[in-house]
């Protein structure tokens, strides 16, 4: 478990749920997944995985 | 008691509870650090749900107040309770109960992933990719139908908590159940992408 990734989704949530434009931020949040997620599956070592390798 | 004095106890009382529970979070990540054990950490059933519900309490709470608040205000309002503050926990608690219900897929998702891991060598050697994957996924999850619906709800509320309304309890364990179902479709494929980070 990772306390930032917590924090970071936390931020995300309170985000879609109670601001204003949330609807905007889970598309902005989608486009940061999509990237983030490219660069993980060309450069792996891009995502911290837990001890046991999975 | 006044109702704005109930209201702000409630409040009190939500921001108490999501503090505490973002310290014990802070505090067992220090001592589970380096542990491994897969992605249940090692965990039995029991101490992984218990986890889970502080995990729930820290995160979901601080988005949840306004609506936990609203809640109140209603109840009020529809005036069949003298005191806000049980019927208010009953929302809570259902909520609640809609996300440890997912904790418990979780655990057994995790268990068949670690295992299988165990199984297959390919998974283990393309972890990081897999877990790029799921990013992935829930990437395009943000972007679909049923995200957009159950955001919608759960977002504005209003509605099904004025519509689903019951004169007793069992009316705020509906509405609970209901707030926490939306919430989950909006958010359980994120809650996933927990598993595979250090």
């Amino acid at each position: 478990m990772n306390i930032a990734a917590m924090v970071l989704l936390t931020v995300l949530i309170f985000a879609e749920k109670c601001f204003p434009p949330g609807a905007r931020v889970a598309q902005f949040a989608a486009l940061a997944l999509i990237l983030y997620s490219t660069l993980v599956i060309v450069v792996p070592a891009a995502l911290p995985l837990s001890g046991a390798g999975m | 008691m006044h109702l704005q004095r109930e209201r702000t106890f409630i409040l009190t009382l939500l921001l108490v509870l999501a503090a505490a529970s973002w310290a014990i979070l802070i505090w067992q990540s220090r001592t589970a650090q380096g542990m491994g054990g897969g992605l249940t950490m090692g965990m039995g059933a029991a101490l992984f749900l218990a986890i889970w519900g502080v995990m729930m309490v820290a995160m979901m709470f601080p988005s949840a107040t306004p609506v936990i608040l609203a809640v109140a205000r209603v109840k009020r309002n529809t005036g069949t309770f003298r005191y806000v503050f049980a019927p208010t926990w009953v929302f809570v608690g259902a909520y609640l109960l809609i996300w440890t219900l997912f904790g418990g897929l979780s655990y057994l998702g995790a268990l068949a992933a670690s295992e299988l891991a165990k199984q297959v060598p390919w998974i283990m050697i393309n972890a990081a990719r897999i877990g790029g994957g799921i990013l992935m996924l829930a990437g395009i999850y943000q972007l679909t139908s049923i995200k957009r619906v159950c955001l919608a709800k759960c977002r504005a509320p209003e509605n099904f908590i004025l519509h689903s309304w019951g004169k007793e309890y069992s009316g705020s364990l509906r509405m609970g159940l209901k707030y926490g179902i939306y919430c989950l479709g909006s958010y359980w494929l994120l809650f996933v992408l927990l598993f595979p980070w250090e």
